[in-house]
C-alpha cells in the first residue's frame, strides 16, 4: 500500500485525463464525459454554484469527492488529482537535476499553510458577492490549462519539426504517407502566461515538494476543512521508534521527528507513503482508534484567532474584489469579443466560465481562444472565437458538450444551428473589391451559410460584396479566409443570440434570422442578374 | 513543356501501336481521337467513356508514374449541392490510373477548411479509400509545400506548390462544372489555385485572371475530365445555387477547351454564354495555354 500503488493511481489518473483531454473534441471517451476531471474540482464544485446562484448539476461529482474525503481523508489530492501527479513527476525531475541540500524547516511553515485557506477564502468571498475568481486557483482548470493549451501544442508542435527534420530520411525510406496524417499544430493566445506560471509552481517545488499542494492550493483547502473529521486517518502504534523515516519521506511534511504520532488530517495527502517506508509497520492507515480533532483552527499550521481575522479580511478582500467587475468600465470590453455558439449572457458566462480551455481543446478548427483582457478584466482568459485561428464550423457542437459548468450551453445540433455568435462587417476601405475594384469574393466562396451577396454597384468596376445580416451566423469563415491583412471583413458580436435555456431556434425565428441555407437554395440570383448586364465574374 | 511534348508523342504512338494489339473496342479508340470528348451518362461510366474517346488512360498514365488527381473537394456539402466533383468521378478516374499502371495516385486538395470535414463530407475520401487507403488528402501545413518559381508568368512568378504536385509526372484536372462570382466559372483552370499555398495574393496582390493563367503555365494539367453530372449554375462556388443535372462529363487533354467546352454547354444564371466571356479562359487562348475555339475542334460526344 501507499508507496507504488499510488504511483499507479497517479499515473492512472493523469492519464485518463489526459486521453479524455484528447478525447475533447468528440465529447466523451468511452462513455466518460470528456470533462470529467473538472466536474470533480471541489473548489469549482463549491463556488460556481455560490457563484451562480443555483445549482450546477455538471459539478455534481465534485459532491463525491467531498464525501471520499469526509471517509477518508484528502485521498483525492494525493491519488487522483491530476496537478498533484504533474507536479510529483515534474517536480521530482526538477529535484534530482538541482540537487539542494535538505531543507530547514520554515519558520513561516504554519503561516504558509494558512495560505491556501486565506485563497479559498477571497475565492468564497467574491463568490458570495457574485464574482468568479475560482479559475485563479482551481487546479483542475490550471492542469487543464497546462495539457490543453500549453502541453498538447508543444508536443503536437515537436513532433511536426522533428519529423521535417527527417524527412530526407523518410523520402529515402519512401514512407512520408504517413506525413499526411499528422494532426495540424495549435497555437493557443496566454499559453506564455500558463508555461510561465507552471515553471513557477515547478521553481516551488525546490523549495518543498507539492509547495503548491501544501501551502497555496484551495481545492486542497476545501478537502482539508472536510477531512479534519475523516475517518480514515494515520495512526501511530507504540512500536514507533521515532526513526523519521515517515517524516524524511513525507511528500506533504506534516510528520514532524519530534512528535511522530500526531495527527494532522487536514494536511495529510493521504498518500501513505508513511506506510510504506516504516521499518516498524507502526504506522496504520484505517478508520481504528480515535479521531479527535474538534476544532476547526486546532491545526499546527494556522492558530485560530488569527486565523479567523484572516479569513475575516480576506473575505473582505473577496468583497472588494467583486469591485472589479466594475474595474470593466476601465476598459471598454465587455461584449467586444464572439463568444462560442451558446454562450449564457454575458455576466451569467463570466459567473460560470472556469477559464479551463476545455473548449478550446474541443473546438476542431482551434478558433476558440483564450483573452487577455479583450472582454474586460474579469473576462481574462475566456474563450473567444477567433475566426483568423479558426472558424466555426456548422456541424459542430463541440465546445458546450465539453463545458464543466455550462456556461456554453450543450446544444443539440439542431439548436446549435440558431445559436448566432455574430455578425460579419464588410471594411470597405479596405476591401479588395470595394476600394480597390478587384475581383475577389473569397468571402462569398468561404461562407457556408449564404450569407454574402454580391452585385454590381455603379462606380465598381468589379463586383462587390454586402452581407445579409439575418442569414449571417457570424461563424468567421469570411474572416479567415480573406486576402487582406488585417481582414476587410471582421465578425463583430452584433446580434449575437445569448440565452440561458436552449429555445435558440425560436428566439432566432423570433429576430427573424434565416439560418437555414438550404431554404434560400436557387432563388439568389435568378431575380437580381437580369439580362442587362453579365452575371457575376463573367465579361460582356 | 518538353515533358509534355514528349509523353504526347509517346501516347501517340502507344496508340496507334496498341490500338489493335490491346484490343481497344475500335468505336472507342480511333486513330483520330477527338480533342474535346462529351459523354452523357452515370459519373463513372461517363468518366471512363470519356477518357477512353481520348484513347483511354494509358494514353496519359504511363507505368510506374506518378499522378495527381485534384478534384473539387473543398466544400462541407453534399453530392446534391454540386459544389464538390462526383464521387464516382473521382473513383474512377483512381481506377483507371492504376489500371495504367501507375507507380503512385494522389488525389490532392488545399481545401478552405483544413482537416478531412470537407472530404468526407463531398464522399471522396470514402470513395478514395474503398480502391486504396491513405491516396486522398487535404494538404493545408505548409510543409507539404514548396516556394517554386513559376515559369512564363506574367504577374505571380512564384508561389508554393504542393510537393507532390512539383514530383508528379502527370497532373489530372478533375473539377465539377460550377459558377463562381470572381471568375465566372471554377473549372480545370481555376481550380489549380487548390494546388498552391497562398491562394489569396491571387486576389489581392495580382489580377486573378492573370494569375490563374500564370499559375496554369506551370501547372497545366495533362487532362482535365470535367464533371458536369450537376453543374452549379448560379451562386457558386460554395451554393446554395441552381444546380443543374446535364448528366455528362467533358474530358480533354487541353484544360482550355474543356472549360470553354463546359462554358458553351450549359446555362450559367440562365444564360448562355461563351467561352471568350470568362476571362481566364480567354486569356488563356490567347496566351498560347490553350484553346477555347471548340467550334474549329473536333467533338466527340457519346450517349451511354
Amino acid at each position: 500500500m501507499g508507496g507504488r500503488l499510488r504511483r499507479y493511481a497517479q499515473a492512472g489518473s493523469l492519464g485518463l485525463f489526459c486521453l479524455l483531454l484528447g478525447a475533447a473534441e468528440s465529447g466523451s471517451f468511452f462513455g466518460l464525459p470528456a470533462d470529467l476531471f473538472l466536474r470533480l474540482d471541489p473548489l469549482a464544485g463549491l463556488a460556481v454554484p455560490v457563484v451562480a446562484r443555483g445549482p450546477v448539476p455538471g459539478l455534481f461529482p465534485a459532491l463525491f469527492i467531498i464525501l471520499l474525503t469526509l471517509w477518508a481523508g484528502r485521498l483525492f489530492c494525493g491519488w487522483l488529482c491530476p496537478m498533484g501527479a504533474t507536479l510529483d513527476a515534474a517536480g521530482g525531475m526538477v529535484r534530482r537535476i538541482v540537487r539542494r541540500k535538505k531543507a530547514e524547516t520554515l519558520r513561516l511553515e504554519p503561516v504558509l499553510r494558512g495560505l491556501k485557506y486565506l485563497v479559498l477564502a477571497a475565492i468564497l468571498g467574491a463568490a458570495v458577492c457574485g464574482v468568479n475568481l475560482a479559475f485563479w486557483a482551481s487546479p483542475l482548470s490550471l492542469t487543464t490549462r497546462l495539457y490543453a493549451l500549453v502541453l498538447h501544442p508543444l508536443g503536437l508542435e515537436s513532433i511536426g519539426q522533428s519529423l521535417e527534420a527527417v524527412s530526407p530520411l523518410l523520402e529515402w525510406l519512401g514512407v512520408t504517407d504517413w506525413l499526411y496524417e499528422l494532426p495540424e499544430s495549435r497555437h493557443f493566445l496566454t499559453a506564455g502566461w500558463t508555461g510561465l506560471f507552471w515553471l513557477a509552481l515547478l521553481g516551488l517545488e525546490l523549495i518543498r515538494p507539492r509547495f503548491w499542494c501544501r501551502y497555496l492550493c484551495p481545492a486542497g483547502a476545501v478537502l482539508g476543512l472536510f477531512s479534519r473529521r475523516s475517518f480514515r486517518t494515520r495512526h501511530v502504534s507504540a512500536a514507533c521508534t521515532s526513526c523519521g523515516r515517515c517524516s524524511a519521506r513525507c511528500p506533504a511534511g506534516i510528520i514532524r521527528n519530534a512528535r511522530p504520532t500526531e495527527p494532522c488530517p487536514s494536511e495529510c495527502l493521504a498518500c501513505q507513503t508513511c506506510v510504506s517506508v516504516c521499518p516498524h509497520g507502526a504506522v496504520r492507515y484505517d478508520s481504528g482508534g480515535s479521531r479527535a480533532v474538534p476544532s476547526l483552527f486546532h491545526q499546527p499550521s494556522v492558530p485560530s484567532r488569527r486565523a479567523f481575522c484572516a479569513l475575516l479580511g480576506a473575505g473582505a478582500a473577496g468583497a472588494a474584489l467583486a469591485g472589479l467587475s466594475r474595474a470593466d468600465t476601465l476598459r471598454q470590453g465587455a461584449g467586444t469579443v464572439i463568444r462560442p455558439p451558446g454562450s449564457r449572457p454575458e455576466p451569467d458566462f463570466l459567473k460560470r466560465c472556469l477559464r479551463c480551455g476545455e473548449c478550446m481543446k474541443a473546438c476542431p478548427t482551434g478558433g476558440l481562444q483564450p483573452t487577455w483582457f479583450q472582454a474586460g478584466f474579469s473576462g481574462i482568459f475566456t474563450p473567444f472565437l477567433d475566426p483568423r485561428s479558426g472558424a466555426c464550423r456548422p456541424d459542430c457542437t463541440a465546445c458546450g458538450a465539453v463545458c464543466p459548468t455550462q456556461a456554453i450551453l450543450a446544444l443539440p445540433l439542431t439548436e446549435k444551428r440558431w445559436a448566432k455568435t455574430g455578425t460579419a462587417v464588410i471594411n470597405r476601405k479596405n476591401c479588395l473589391a470595394w476600394a480597390e475594384d478587384k475581383r475577389c469574393m473569397v468571402c462569398k466562396e468561404n461562407c457556408p451559410y449564404g450569407a454574402v451577396d454580391v452585385s454590381m454597384r455603379s462606380g465598381h468596376k468589379a463586383p462587390v460584396p454586402a452581407v445579409h445580416d439575418t442569414r449571417c451566423y457570424g461563424c468567421g469563415f469570411c474572416e479567415q479566409a480573406c486576402p487582406q491583412t488585417p481582414s476587410a471583413i471582421v465578425v463583430e458580436p452584433v446580434g449575437a443570440l445569448r440565452l440561458n435555456q436552449d429555445s435558440f431556434e425560436a428566439a432566432a425565428r423570433a429576430a427573424g434570422l434565416e439560418l437555414e441555407p438550404s431554404v434560400h437554395q436557387g432563388h439568389v440570383s435568378q431575380e437580381r442578374w437580369g439580362q442587362a448586364d453579365a452575371p457575376p465574374g463573367f465579361l460582356e | 513543356m518538353q515533358r509534355r511534348d514528349f509523353l504526347k508523342f509517346q501516347a501517340a504512338t502507344a496508340l496507334s501501336l496498341g490500338a489493335a494489339a490491346l484490343g481497344f473496342p475500335t468505336r472507342l479508340l480511333a486513330g483520330d481521337s477527338p480533342d474535346i470528348a462529351v459523354v452523357r451518362g452515370s459519373p463513372a461510366a461517363a468518366t471512363r467513356a470519356a477518357v477512353e474517346l481520348l484513347g483511354g488512360m494509358s494514353a496519359f498514365v504511363r507505368p510506374g508514374q506518378k499522378v495527381i488527381i485534384k478534384p473539387n473537394m473543398s466544400f462541407t456539402a453534399d453530392v446534391a449541392s454540386a459544389t464538390n466533383t462526383h464521387p464516382g468521378v473521382v473513383r474512377e478516374l483512381l481506377v483507371m490510373c492504376l489500371e495504367a499502371g501507375a507507380g503512385t495516385v494522389r488525389v490532392l486538395d488545399h481545401a478552405f477548411q483544413s482537416g478531412t470535414r470537407s472530404l468526407e463530407q463531398s464522399g471522396i475520401l470514402d470513395a478514395c479509400n474503398g480502391v486504396r487507403e491513405g491516396l486522398c488528402h487535404n494538404l493545408a501545413h505548409e510543409r507539404f509545400y514548396h516556394e517554386t518559381t513559376l515559369n512564363d508568368a506574367q504577374a505571380m512568378k512564384s508561389n508554393a506548390v504542393m510537393k507532390d504536385v512539383l514530383e508528379a509526372d502527370v497532373l489530372i484536372a478533375a473539377p465539377v462544372a460550377k459558377t463562381n462570382s470572381a471568375t465566372g466559372v471554377s473549372l480545370s483552370l481555376k481550380g489549380q489555385m487548390g494546388l498552391i499555398l497562398h491562394r489569396g495574393v491571387m486576389h489581392g496582390r495580382y489580377d486573378l485572371d492573370t494569375s490563374i493563367v500564370d499559375l496554369c503555365f506551370h501547372l497545366k494539367p495533362s487532362l482535365a475530365v470535367i464533371d458536369a453530372s450537376r453543374v452549379l449554375s448560379t451562386n457558386g462556388p460554395y451554393g446554395p445555387g441552381k444546380v443543374l443535372t446535364p448528366g455528362e462529363v467533358i474530358a480533354s487533354a487541353d484544360p482550355v477547351a474543356a472549360d470553354a467546352m463546359a462554358v458553351a454547354s450549359y446555362e450559367w444564371y440562365g444564360r448562355r454564354i461563351q467561352p471568350r466571356q470568362v476571362g481566364h479562359i480567354a486569356q488563356a487562348h490567347a496566351r498560347g495555354l490553350g484553346r477555347m475555339d471548340i467550334e474549329h475542334m473536333h467533338v466527340r460526344r457519346l450517349s451511354l
